[in-house]
This record gives structure tokens, sequence and C-alpha cells, in this order.
């Protein structure tokens, strides 16, 4: 099989996999709502860098959440059967798409429902599309590292945050300055390197990530 | 024993006897007022520190540098003990609107003290006709000898470089070793090298969190607060959050060989993830850092280290690198006897 073919094979097992489980969609879309509706109770009213700071909260965690489950579903004698016929790299390629995917699904939800409770302050919304997209992919490609490494450790949940917090502090840090902009709460046409700086970051991810891979998935 | 396992205990000596007990120049601490008019007397009290104004009172004199060869010479001094004295200066009319001039207070005993951009001088419509005098440089010196410069705000602190900046580069140094060995592990799977890695990595965590908590009391003593947003700070910060995971990464798996690849892979990815921060954080708006080598400020090679540091400094980095080896070495030799006891059960 070409590395495309496996790729999307891999991805098309994933969706079936995700699809037999509706309840953990369910539980993901319950954990954003509680969350977002005891911040409304707490603020009532929201100021536009408050809400940019919650929103990217709220899609730290929720990533965190939705993409933790991503190895542990191939433990025991899947592990074997996918080292012995794909290669890592394929693997490792379809869960970031995978993860790309699922985390823009729910950072779309995390959107809703923040413009539900707490009114949306967002006047350029192109900005924080493009924002959202490139950082969801660049946190993808770290997350589907480190969840490969925490799913090893007996701390599988903690150990996933714990590695991957750190890690997405540089995209973060650009994500809501980017953010800021979009709501009108700071004004910098510097915006272009910021966009520039978050694919460099992607790229470098993705070239030190495809070549670790591999040795990561050798045990 | 090893050679360089004397040597830096020897130095780590050198170093904590010669930081505390070596004394600071004599310098000023402290002058009221701090403005004046031009075309008038300023009457000016000088605080000094570890000066001796008493005892050397007959070769007293004071000079404040109105441009860069001129000067105003002191036409009386009251002493009043070792470290307080007045003087009194005529000053003459300045070319800009203000001058922010010199203080130099030179004796026999403490040769030059001086404190830069000592007092404002602002232009006034008096007049007077004052003059100004070419500033004897040939006889003003800092005091010879083996002492720590006198610095404003940093005082007696200026001690701290020793523990504090050798810390963060004899930490920098450890880690890049443990990184060295971390890739030799992927390369052979030799577990001798994780065991190496792991070492040396530790060694430099327990360095780093010395050097945060050295920077943090210093920081309280002279800027003010425990933290800052330093730009420096932040990369110290996220680095420790970064390492302290990975030692947490460790104590979870149990599987030797698991333990080895997973460590060493994740020192590595965390250290490419690392390298946007480096773009990042000048853009976030806190390009000014207090720290010595930004924002004009002189670094290592600037006036803020002198000869005297050096001679102590130097010597501290090596120290504390060799001793963070050692520590290193025996850590390993501990984990190899683990790992030789768990496959003999």
């Amino acid at each position: 099989m070409n590395p495309a073919k496996q790729i999307l094979h891999l991805l098309q097992h994933q969706f079936k996999l995700e699809s037999k489980s509706p309840h953990v969609i369910a539980a993901n879309v319950l954990y954003v709502v509680t969350i977002i509706f005891i911040i409304y109770r707490i603020f009532n009213q929201i100021s536009p860098p408050a809400w940019v700071a919650v929103f990217w909260i709220v899609f730290m965690f929720t990533t965190i959440n939705v993409t933790i489950h991503s190895y542990s579903k191939e433990q025991g004698k899947s592990i074997l059967f996918y080292y012995s016929i794909m290669h890592p790299l394929s693997l490792y390629i379809s869960r970031t798409i995978f993860n790309f995917i699922v985390i823009c699904i729910s950072t779309l939800v995390v959107y809703l429902f923040m413009t539900l409770f707490l009114e949306s302050p967002v006047s350029e919304h192109s900005m924080l599309l493009t924002t959202v997209a490139l950082s969801s992919l660049a946190v993808s490609i770290i997350f589907s590292f480190t969840s490969a490494i925490a799913v090893h450790t007996q701390i599988k949940h903690t150990m996933m945050t714990l590695l991957s917090l750190p890690l997405i502090i540089p995209v973060l840090l650009i994500a809501v300055k980017l953010s800021l902009v979009s709501v009108g709460a700071l004004i910098d046409d510097g915006s272009e390197t910021d966009y520039n700086i978050l694919i460099g970051i992607n790229l470098i991810m993705l070239g030190i990530g495809s070549f670790l891979f591999p040795y990561l998935w050798r045990s | 024993m090893s050679w360089w396992k004397l040597l830096s205990v020897l130095l780590l000596t050198y170093v904590i006897i010669a930081g505390f007990t070596v004394p600071l120049k004599p310098g000023i601490a402290l002058v009221s007022p701090q403005t004046t008019p031009s075309n008038s007397i300023l009457q000016l009290s000088i605080e000094g520190y570890n000066t001796h104004f008493e005892s050397g009172k007959q070769s007293l004199e004071a000079w404040l540098k109105l441009d860069s060869i001129h000067g105003v010479r002191a036409n009386k001094i009251i002493v009043k003990n070792d470290n307080l004295m007045e003087a009194t200066f005529a000053i003459g009319t300045i070319e800009n609107q203000f001058t922010d001039a010199t203080l130099y207070v030179n004796n026999d005993i403490d040769n030059t003290a001086f404190l830069p951009s000592a007092i404002r001088i602002t232009k006034s419509g008096n007049t007077s006709n004052y003059t100004k005098q070419l500033i004897p440089y040939e006889r003003l010196s800092s005091k010879a000898g083996f002492l720590f410069p006198y610095r404003e705000i940093l005082n007696e602190t200026i001690r701290n470089t020793f523990f504090h900046v050798a810390l963060w580069m004899s930490m920098f140094a450890l880690l890049v070793v443990g990184l060295y060995h971390g890739c030799q592990y992927l390369r052979t799977k030799n577990i001798l090298y994780d065991s190496k890695a792991s070492s040396y990595n530790m060694i430099a965590i327990v360095y780093g969190l010395l050097g945060l908590a050295t920077g943090s009391i210093w920081a309280k003593y002279t800027w003010g607060t425990w933290w800052t947003t330093d730009i420096k700070l932040n990369m110290a910060a996220i680095s420790m959050l970064i390492y302290v995971a990975y030692a947490i990464l460790r104590a979870s798996v149990d599987d030797i060989d698991k333990r080895a690849r997973l460590s060493a892979l994740y020192a590595l990815f965390a250290f490419a993830a690392m390298i946007p921060l480096l773009f990042v954080l000048p853009r976030m708006g806190n390009v000014i850092s207090l720290h010595p080598g930004n924002g004009g400020n002189p670094a290592l090679g600037g006036e803020d280290m002198d000869n005297t540091l050096r001679m102590v400094f130097y010597p501290a980095v090596i120290g504390l690198f060799l001793f963070g080896m050692w520590i290193a070495t025996i850590r390993t030799r501990i984990e190899t006897l683990f790992y030789k006891k768990s496959q003999l059960e």
C-alpha cells in the first residue's frame, strides 16, 4: 500500500471506531457546555480580552480532552497489527489529520456555545478562523506526538496535560495575540508576521515529529 | 580520584571564599539634591559606601563632570564622617537644556569613587561668571587591587553574579550534554547512555531551580519584585516546566527500555518546540529586558563585568559544571547498579 492509501485507510478506520462510541462525543460536548455555562454564571458580562482568554483556556482543555483518546483505543494486539503492516509515519500523519478535524469541530462547538451564552465580540471572523485553523493544526501535531508518549505511562491523562501544555505555549501566545486583534482589543499591523510564525511552528513541529515518531513507535 | 573532581571542589571553595569576603570598591550610594539649576551654587550632600572621607581628608576632592572633558571642582568640602560629606560647587552656564553630571570623589585612600548621572543640571535664566575646568583624568582612577566594583542598586548583591549567572550557564551546558547522551541512546540503544542522559538532565533541573531561586531573591532586592514579565524569566519558567514534566515522565514508566526511549524522544521534541519561543516572545511586547545584554544594557563583555568579577565568575561556571558532572556520574553509577540488579532478579 502506498502512504497516501495507508493514511486514508487509517483515517476511515479511526472514524469508524469513533462512530461506534457516540457516548464519547456526547461526553465531550457536555464537557464543553458545562464549562462554558459555569463561566457564564461567573462572569455574566464579559469584556473582549477576557472573552479571548476564556476562549483559549477552554480550547486548551477541550483539545486535551478529545485527543487523549487518540492512541488509547489501540492498546494491545492492534498495536502489533499496525506496526507490522503500516509505516509509523502514515500512522502519525493520519492521527494528526484526525486530531486536526476533531479539534476543529470541538473548537466550533466551543465558539457556538460561547456565542450563545456570552455573545461573541469578534469583529473579524476570517482572522479568528485562520488563527484557529493554524493553531489547531500545530496543537494536533504536538498532541499526536505527546499522546503517543503519554499512553505508555501509568497516569495517561495527567501525563498528557503535563507533557503538552508547556509545548503549546508558543502557539497559544501567538493565537491569543491574533485573537485580541480580531476582537479589536489590540491594534497591531504585524499580523502577517504572526501568521508566518504560526506556519513556521507547524513546519518545525511536523518535521521533528515525523523524524522522531518512527523511533517512538518501535517497541 | 579524578583530577577534575578535586578541581571542582577547589574552584567552588575559592568562589565561595572570594565571592563572599572580597570587599567592594568605594562607591557613592546617594546624593541630594538630585536636580539643580545652572549658574548657581550647589550644596551637595554625598553618601559614600566603603569610603574613607574622614581619614583621607587631606587629599579629598570632588568633581562634577559637565561635558566630555570639562567639569567643576568643589570649592568647599565639609566631611561629617567616613561615609558622609558635603561639597559645594559653583556651576556655570551649560549648553544643552539639561546635563546629567557624573560625580567623582577622589582621595589618596579610596582613589576615585564615582556615580554616573548623579545630578541633573537644568538650564536656567540666571547669569554668573563661574567657569569650568579641565578634569584631571590622569589623577582619577578607581582603587587598584582585588576588589569588586561598586554598582548602584546592585550594591553587595553583585556577588550573586557568581551563583545566579554561573548556575544558569552551567545548567545550559549540562542540558546540552544530557541531550547529546539522549541522541546517543536513540542511536545505539545502549542503556548506559540513558542513565547518563537522565543524570545530566536531573542535575540540570536542580541547577535551574536554584537559578530561579537565586534570581528571584536577587530581583526582590534590586528590582523590587520576586517575578517580572522579563523575557528571560519566561523562557526559564517554560524550560523548567518541560524538564520537570520530563522527570515525572521518567518516574511514571516502569519498563526500563520504554522509559529510556520515551524520555529521550520527549527531551528532543521539547527542545525543538522551544526554538519558536525565541521568535514568539519578542513579539509579545516585552522585548525590554531588565537583564544585562538586553535593551541597551551591557552584557558580560561590557562594563557590567570587570576583570575582578571575571576572576571569580569564570571559575564559578567551570566549578559548578564540573561539580554537576561529578554528581551526574555518581547518579549514572547508581542507575547502572539498579539496572544490573533488575536484570539479576
